[in-house]
C-alpha cells in the first residue's frame, strides 16, 4: 500500500528533509537494503566507468587500425563490462523479488519498482538493465550492419543510434539509482540546529559533495556528459548553420544544451559546488580516457606491428575538451547559491527564473569559448574547410544569438524538470 | 466455422509474411558466380596448388583453405596468409595466425573468416630456409547478409525510444502525484 506522506522540498530547498515525513522509513532492515544497493551501484559505476573507456577506445581503433572482426580489444573491454554490469541489474531485481514476496521487512512498495507486472527492484537498476540489454542486442545488429556497409559508417546508422539509446538508458538509469539512495539518506540525516552558523552550513554542504550516494550521482552525470559530448562530437555531427557570409558548424549549438546537465546536477543535490565538480571530474575523466585511449593503441596496435589506417589521430589535442564546462559549473552554482533566498519561498516563478538564468549563464559560456578552443586543433579547417575566426567574438556568434538564447534557457528549464523528478525518486 | 475462419487467417497471416520477408531480402538471394580462386599458383621459388572449401563466400562465415606444395617441400616450411579488401571495400586487412600443420607435410590448412562483405583478395607469404616467396590470390566476391530494408532497420532501432518516453511519462506521472500529495497533506495540516 502507497503511504501518503509530504513529498521532498524540491520548491523549498532549505526545508531539512528529514522532516519530511514517513515515506524514508529509518529501519534496521531499509538501512541495509539502502546500503548494499549503494555498494553495487558503486560497483556498476566502476564497470560503467570502463564501459566508457571501452567504447571511445573502440571509437579511436576505427579510425586508426580499422575493424579486421568483432572481438576487437576495445570491444572485448566494452562488452565485458556493459555483461557485467547488466548481470548486477538482473541479481538486483531477482533477489529484491525473492525477498519483496517473502515479506522481508527493508522491501515493500515504497522502496521498490513493479517491473513486467511480477517483478519487483529499485528503479534505477532496472532501467540500467534494460539499457544494458539494449546495448548488447545492439551488438549483433551492429556487427551485421558493418558486414553490408563496411568499416566506415557514420554514428547516425540505425544500430548505433541503438546503442546510444542503451547507452543513455543506461546512464540514466544510474543517475535514478544515485538520486535515490542520496534521497533516503538526507532524510535519515539529522538535520543541522536552526542556531547552526552560515560558515558551518556550507562547510556541511561541502562534506556532503563527498558523501558516497552523492559523489555517485556526481559521477553519474559526468559520465551522461560524456555520452552527450561523444555523441555530438565535432566528427559525428554533420551540417552547418550560414550567417551571411559565415559559417557556423551546429555543433556549437549542441554543446549549449550540456547546461541541462550541470542544471540537474546542482538542482537535484542542493549542494552548492556539484556543477563545478561535474565540470572538474569531466575534465579529468576525458583527460584520462584520451590518454587510456592511447595507450591502448600504442601498446596492442603498434608494438605489436598491426597495420595503422592512419597515424595522426594519435595525436590528442583536445584532451580537456571542453575544459569551459568548470566555468558554466563554476556559474551555475553561483546563481544556486545568490538565488538560495529568492527560491526558499517556494514560488514557482522565481525558481523557473533561476533555473533559466542559470542555464542561459552557463549556455552562452559554452557556446561562446566552443569555437575558439576548437581552433586549437584546427580540425574544421582541416575537414570542412570552414574559416575560424581568431576573434572571440565574432558576427557569426551574434548572428546566432537568436537561437542560442532560447536554447540555453530552455537547456536550463530542462535541467530543472529532470531534478524535480530526480528528487521525487526514492524507490 | 469459427475455426475454419481462425485457420484461413492464419494462412493469410503465413503469407503475408512470407511476401514481407521476400520483399525484404530481395535482392540479397541472388546467386553469386563461383569465384572462389582455387588453383595453381607461383610465390616465387614455391610451386603451389590452392584450394578453396566452397565456390561461393558469405561475410563472417568461416571457410577453408588449404595450401599444398608441389614442388616437394624439403623441410619444415611457413605460411602467412593476409585477407585483403579491394580500394572498394571499407574494410581493414585481417590476418591469419596459427598453426596450419596439417598430417601431410606438403599441405597446410587456414580457416579464414572475412567481417566484410565485397571484393577481397587473399595474400600468401611463404618462407623456407632462406627462401621466400608472396602471391596474391585474385579478386573474390564475398556476399553480404540478407538485407533488410532501411526503414526496418531504423524501426529496430529507434525501439528503445519507446522505453525511454515511458519511462518519462512515468516520471512525470510520479511527479504530479506527489505534488497532489502534498497538497493534500497540507490541506489536512491546515
Amino acid at each position: 500500500m502507497e503511504r501518503i506522506g509530504p513529498n521532498p522540498a524540491v520548491l523549498s530547498p532549505t526545508r531539512p528533509r528529514a522532516d519530511l515525513g514517513e515515506r524514508f522509513i529509518n529501519s534496521k532492515a531499509e538501512r541495509r537494503v539502502s546500503d548494499y544497493r549503494l555498494t553495487l551501484g558503486w560497483l556498476m559505476l566502476g564497470l560503467w566507468v570502463g564501459s566508457t573507456f571501452g567504447l571511445n577506445w573502440d571509437i579511436q581503433w576505427h579510425g586508426v587500425v580499422g575493424r579486421d572482426g568483432f572481438w576487437t580489444p576495445p570491444h572485448w573491454m566494452f562488452y565485458s563490462t556493459v555483461t557485467a554490469a547488466g548481470l548486477i541489474c538482473l541479481g538486483v531485481v531477482l533477489v529484491e523479488t525473492l525477498l519483496y514476496y517473502r515479506r522481508y521487512p527493508g522491501l515493500h512498495d515504497g522502496n521498490t519498482t513493479r517491473v513486467l507486472g511480477f517483478f519487483r527492484g529499485p528503479l534505477g537498476f532496472i532501467l540500467a538493465g534494460f539499457g544494458m540489454l539494449v546495448m548488447l542486442s545492439s551488438a549483433p545488429l551492429d556487427d551485421y550492419w558493418h558486414q553490408i556497409f563496411g568499416i566506415d559508417l557514420a554514428v547516425w546508422t540505425p544500430f548505433h543510434v541503438m546503442l546510444l539509446l542503451g547507452i543513455i538508458m543506461g546512464n540514466l538509469g544510474m543517475v535514478y539509482l544515485f538520486a535515490s539512495e542520496m534521497n533516503r539518506r538526507r532524510a535519515w540525516q539529522t538535520p543541522l540546529p536552526p542556531e547552526t552558523s552560515r560558515g558551518w552550513r556550507i562547510l556541511a554542504g561541502l562534506r556532503d559533495l563527498f558523501r558516497p550516494a552523492q559523489l555517485g550521482l556526481t559521477l553519474a552525470f559526468v559520465s551522461l556528459t560524456m555520452v552527450y559530448f561523444g555523441a555530438f562530437q565535432p566528427t559525428s555531427l554533420g551540417g552547418s548553420l550560414s550567417f551571411g557570409s559565415w559559417v557556423m558548424p551546429s555543433y556549437s549549438l549542441v554543446v549549449t544544451g550540456a547546461a541541462a546537465v550541470l542544471v540537474a546536477a546542482v538542482w537535484t543535490t542542493g549542494r552548492v559546488g556539484t556543477a563545478t565538480l561535474v565540470g572538474l571530474l569531466f575534465g579529468l575523466l576525458h583527460l584520462a580516457v584520451n590518454w587510456f585511449i592511447n595507450w591502448g593503441i600504442q601498446t596492442l596496435a603498434v608494438d605489436q606491428g598491426v597495420t595503422l589506417r592512419s597515424y595522426s589521430s594519435l595525436i590528442f589535442t583536445d584532451l580537456l575538451y571542453p575544459a569551459s564546462l568548470v566555468g558554466a559549473g563554476l556559474l551555475v552554482d553561483l546563481i544556486y547559491l545568490l538565488t538560495m533566498r529568492w527560491r526558499a519561498k517556494g514560488r514557482t516563478g522565481p525558481m523557473l527564473a533561476a533555473a533559466g538564468g542559470a542555464g542561459l549563464a552557463a549556455g552562452l559560456l559554452l557556446f561562446w569559448l566552443e569555437r575558439p578552443w576548437q581552433m586549437l586543433n584546427d580540425f574544421l579547417l582541416k575537414q570542412f574547410g570552414i574559416l575560424v575566426s581568431t576573434k572571440l567574438w565574432r558576427p557569426d556568434q551574434l548572428a546566432a544569438l537568436p537561437i542560442v538564447l532560447p536554447l540555453a534557457i530552455m537547456a536550463g528549464l530542462v535541467g530543472l524538470a529532470w531534478a524535480t523528478s530526480l528528487r521525487y525518486t526514492d524507490r | 466455422m469459427a475455426s475454419a475462419t481462425k485457420a484461413t487467417g492464419w494462412k493469410w497471416a503465413t503469407l503475408a509474411l512470407l511476401i514481407l520477408g521476400l520483399a525484404l531480402t530481395a535482392g540479397a538471394g541472388r546467386a553469386s558466380a563461383q569465384n572462389a580462386p582455387s588453383g595453381d599458383y607461383t610465390a616465387g621459388p614455391f610451386k603451389l596448388r590452392v584450394t578453396f572449401d566452397r565456390d561461393t563466400f558469405k561475410s563472417a562465415q568461416e571457410f577453408y583453405l588449404t595450401v599444398e606444395r608441389l614442388d616437394g617441400p624439403a623441410g619444415d616450411w611457413n605460411l602467412d596468409v593476409t585477407s585483403e579488401p579491394s580500394r572498394s571495400t571499407s574494410a581493414t586487412p585481417v590476418k591469419y595466425s596459427g598453426d596450419f600443420h596439417t598430417s601431410e607435410p606438403d599441405k597446410r590448412l587456414v580457416k579464414l573468416q572475412i567481417p566484410i562483405s565485397g571484393n577481397w583478395s587473399v595474400r600468401l607469404s611463404l618462407q623456407s630456409g632462406t627462401s621466400t616467396g608472396q602471391v596474391s590470390l585474385p579478386v573474390m566476391r564475398v556476399e553480404p547478409p540478407p538485407i533488410i530494408a532501411n526503414w526496418l532497420a531504423w524501426l529496430i532501432g529507434l525501439t528503445p525510444v519507446l522505453g525511454l518516453l515511458g519511462f518519462a511519462f512515468g516520471q512525470w506521472r510520479q511527479v504530479i502525484n506527489r505534488r497532489r500529495e502534498k497538497q493534500l497533506s497540507e490541506d489536512i495540516h491546515t
